[in-house]
């Protein structure tokens, strides 16, 4: 089943067409990659798909965790996470102040009953949310080998760390798809080997569906079960890695023309 | 020998567990502050301008504790709170004198008011980014002490309200400065642990997100609409409340008391105590109120005017230069290491369990 | 017909005092990323050091047009020192500090300056001297004031050279640089600290002359300049902080606005009338009527 279709998806700014009717679908428990040069639109694709912008026109269809296919551009931002979509940031953006277990727990900020009064008289169902929301929190803090920091402040973490517990807080809530905005940023390759097994794994344990922006094409070819490709805002390849790789548009807009210095 | 150790060991596990959560802290806390004014009732000991100098920084305390709420947990800045002050403080006037309403009632009506002229204030905050909503609120604060002073059939204009009657509680009447110290600590207590509470909770997990990434905490589901508008509103409520017992403390409200330096004050008690902290708020509001008191027993310096103007401003800079946390955190900092002393102490001399 | 005229040409002149200052406001946050609050009491401190020496200046030599203008002249080299010392004192340390940090720091400026003017000059108040001493007169029925003109006339000269200092030379394009991204422009050799330190000391004398011109209407003492200093803020809020004619054109519709509101709908309600003009203009445009919303980058 296709859990995320993407239909003729266009923005602009300013005049300047950033996305121009852009088209691709996400079969579920897949892993699907979207890669292009710098600029080609990838991350404002993905924040068409979150909400952060508003397309000018297509549609995100996607089907939620209770089932029934919805547009997502008939919700407002805040909505997507409950519906079963959760995502991650290119310059990871954790709330510096808070512990990592907090942090983690606001990924279930949707799901937690109650309200400020009962909050603020510290009634025993609040006290029974709390505690299973940080149980939770604390499972896949496990699950990702991150735990034993729970009370540590999340800016104190190292750059890793961090991201890992950015993964985790779009992990808490199960999502049926979670999107990863260039995940491999920043690390060398040893790291980038194990991201490749943790993301595979995050997917078998959670079926999860995983839609990820990435640079690294070692990362994306090695894991991807389909790749869209992207350029000035256009899709000009889709299919299998093999596929992308023989692709001679793919190759020109990475090798070629010799007016993007991105590999 | 083994016996008493164990009673001291239980004593001590007793103490902590009493310690253990801020909540019960601040109770403890509170319990031993009310002492001052019971005692005093028997010996007198403490004046009576140094009683009222005590109701005003518990007072203070309640409004520093709203306004943190906005601008320490949830990152929003506000130049004109002190409007929201001046509201609670005129209303409980006007209905305490003119509707004659119980005071409890008034009280709570001077919190809930304000709230909703806060939800106002929220929504414009919505759209603005933090420099013009500086300028915005500061502007409402203005504009507010302007009505103060021109709406005259509501305020009394610039000669302001007298007579504002004692506040009665089940047909007891508070004259004393004594019982007024009870009564506004037994509140400042209950709103610490409400707050605190609330913002251990979802809710200040939001506030907190809300300042530090909007982006992040829009994705993970959190509706800025809703925790800037709660914001605004709590922070109105808690400020509104201290108003209304500012009013029936000193029994008169003039328009020069709600200004911006009033706004200002507020903003260096929370800085200067320390931002998105329920203690700190207290501290600072006991700061900025005793500042002056302290500066006039002083030679040489007491005699400068406005000193405690500068001195608060000198400590506003200062404080977010070199110690952005506020003080309170440097408390905390110097009550771990002592506490880490006195650890060290205690399994030296048990020796391992 | 007259009055109404007469109403437009006094909300000018106040307005273009509104402007000076919020010129100066705008200057210093797009080179420095600081909103300074103090700017207001800054400009008042400059007027009382422009009361006080013009006063000493009369009892030696007369009050004469010479002494005021020497008085003047003192003040504004009086604002230079001023304005180059506070940005060195206060904001050089907190340069990497966040937005509202730096926020926090002008706001502890309002509270020094006001109080070391009150501890320095005292608390009373003064009546200052108009800059042109001429007697208005009519000209069929309009009432005719110089200092109104005079004033109008200043400030567009001065408005005229800070332009053409901000398009025209080189330290314009330092000054935009720094504005438009500090880091690169620190980097491709614009010497932005000393950029910051001029245009502090630029904002500081746009300030202390609209205090000095003001000051006939509001009279010298500590709190002469906390309405103007509000204006100005709500010019610059209302034509952008993103612009530099914007807060110009705001100052003097605020200026125009305040006056005819306060002749032909209420004088005591117009402070409320013209904050609720602001806030209504903020709702429809968050950026200001000249200002341009950035879309927030994710």
């Amino acid at each position: 089943m296709k859990i995320l279709k993407i239909e003729d998806l266009s923005i602009s700014f300013g005049g300047l067409k950033a996305v121009d009717r852009v088209s691709f679908e996400v079969e579920e428990n897949s892993i699907y990659g979207l890669i292009g040069p710098n600029g080609a639109g990838k991350t404002t694709i993905f924040n068409c798909i979150s909400r952060f912008y508003t397309p000018d026109e297509g549609k995100v269809l996607f089907t939620s965790k209770t089932g029934e296919e919805i547009n997502l551009l008939d919700y407002r931002v805040e909505e997507v996470i409950g519906k079963g979509l959760a995502r991650t940031f290119q310059n990871v953006e954790l709330f510096k102040m808070m512990t990592v277990l907090d942090n983690i727990t606001v990924g279930l900020h949707r799901e937690m009953k109650g309200n400020i009064l009962f909050e603020g008289f510290k009634l025993p169902m609040i006290k029974r949310e709390e505690e299973k929301a940080k149980n939770k929190a604390r499972e896949v803090m496990k699950f990702l080998g991150i735990d034993g920091i729970e009370n540590q402040p999340a800016a104190a973490q190292p750059y890793g760390i961090q991201k890992l517990i950015e993964l985790a807080r779009a992990l808490v809530s199960e999502p049926k798809v979670i999107i990863l905005d260039e995940p491999a940023a920043g690390m060398n390759g040893s790291e980038t080997k194990e991201l490749a097994k943790l993301i595979t794994k995050i997917r078998d344990h959670y079926k999860t569906t995983i839609l990820l922006v990435e640079h690294d094409m070692g990362l994306v070819m090695d894991i991807c079960e389909r790749i869209c490709a992207i350029n000035f805002g256009k899709k000009i390849a889709e299919g299998t890695p093999k596929e992308i790789q023989d692709n001679i548009a793919v190759q020109e807009a990475y090798l070629g023309k010799g007016d993007e210095e991105d590999a | 020998m083994e016996d008493s150790k164990g009673t001291i060991r239980k004593n001590n596990r007793l103490i902590s567990n009493l310690l253990k959560g801020k909540p019960q802290q601040y109770l403890v806390v509170g319990i031993i502050f009310l002492l001052i004014p019971i005692i005093n009732l028997w010996t007198g000991m403490i004046s009576f301008s140094n009683m009222t100098l005590l109701n005003n920084v518990v007072i203070f305390a309640i409004a520093a504790l709203g306004f943190n709420i906005l601008l320490g947990y949830a990152g929003q800045v506000s130049l004109g709170h002190a409007a929201f002050m001046g509201m609670g403080a005129y209303l409980s006037a006007y209905l305490t004198m003119q509707l004659e309403l119980p005071f409890l009632l008034s009280l709570l009506l001077s919190g809930l008011v304000p709230m909703v002229i806060g939800l106002l204030l929220g929504l414009v905050a919505l759209r603005l980014a933090s420099l013009y909503l500086a300028i915005a609120t500061l502007g409402l604060g203005v504009t507010f002490q302007n009505i103060f002073i021109e709406w005259t059939a509501l305020t009394g204009g610039h000669a302001g309200l007298r007579r504002i009657p004692y506040p009665e509680i089940l047909g007891f009447e508070i004259r004393q400065r004594e019982h007024f110290l009870i009564l506004s600590i037994v509140i400042l207590v209950g709103l610490a642990i409400f707050s605190y509470n609330f913002l251990h909770s979802k809710t200040g997990r939001a506030l907190i997100a809300m300042r530090d990434s909007e982006h992040a905490a829009q994705a993970m589901g959190i509706s800025l609409f809703k925790y800037k508008l709660y914001a605004f509103a709590l922070s109105a409520f808690y400020v509104g409340i201290a108003g209304s017992l500012y009013a029936h403390l000193y029994r008169y409200v003039e328009p020069s008391a709600w200004g911006v330096e009033l706004s200002l004050n507020l903003l260096a008690m929370v800085v200067i105590g320390g931002l998105a902290s329920i203690g700190g708020s207290i501290v600072g509001a006991a700061f900025i109120q005793l500042l002056p008191r302290v500066m006039q027993d002083l030679p040489l310096v007491g005699g400068i005017t406005n000193i405690n103007f500068i001195l608060t401003g000198v400590a506003l800079i200062v404080v977010i230069i070199f110690f952005p946390t506020g003080l309170i955190r440097r408390f905390d900092f110097l009550w771990n290491k002592l506490k880490a002393k006195v650890g060290k102490l205690n399994s030296k001399e048990g020796g391992t369990p | 017909m007259a009055s109404f005229l007469q109403n437009v040409i006094a909300g000018i002149e106040t307005g273009s005092l509104y402007a000076l200052a919020a010129l100066g406001v705008v200057l210093i946050y797009r080179v420095s990323a600081v909103t300074n609050f103090a700017q207001g009491e800054m400009a008042m401190f400059s007027g009382f050091v422009a009361y006080s020496l013009w006063q000493r200046l009369s009892l030696a030599f007369g009050n004469t047009h010479v002494t005021y203008i020497m008085a003047f002249i003192g003040a504004l080299l009086f604002a230079t020192i001023f304005g180059f010392i506070v940005e060195k004192v206060f904001i050089r340390p907190a340069l990497r500090g966040s937005l509202v940090g730096k926020m926090i720091i002008t706001l502890g400026l309002i509270m020094i300056v006001n109080g070391s003017a009150g501890a320095l000059f005292g608390t009373d108040t003064h009546a200052m001297r108009r800059a042109i001493t001429t007697p208005s007169f009519f000209i069929g029925g309009l009432l005719i004031r110089p200092n109104a003109y005079f004033i109008i006339f200043l400030t567009l000269i001065i408005m005229f050279i800070l332009f053409y200092l901000i398009r025209k030379t080189m330290f314009g394009v330092a000054i935009r640089a720094t504005a438009e991204n500090e880091t690169t422009a620190r980097l491709m050799g614009v010497p932005t600290a000393k950029v910051s330190s001029v245009a502090w000391i630029i904002a500081t004398i746009l300030g202390a002359t609209a205090g000095i011109l003001i000051a006939p209407a509001t009279n010298v003492h500590t709190n002469m300049m906390a309405d103007v200093h509000l204006k100005s803020f709500i010019a610059a809020v209302l034509g952008g902080f993103t612009s530099f004619i914007g807060p110009v054109i705001g100052g003097l519709l605020i200026g125009v606005m305040d006056n005819l509101v306060g002749f032909y709908i209420s004088a005591k309600w117009r402070t409320v009338i013209v904050y609720g003009f602001l806030i209504l203009i903020l709702i429809v445009k968050p950026a200001g009527l000249f200002g341009k919303v950035r879309r927030k980058k994710v």
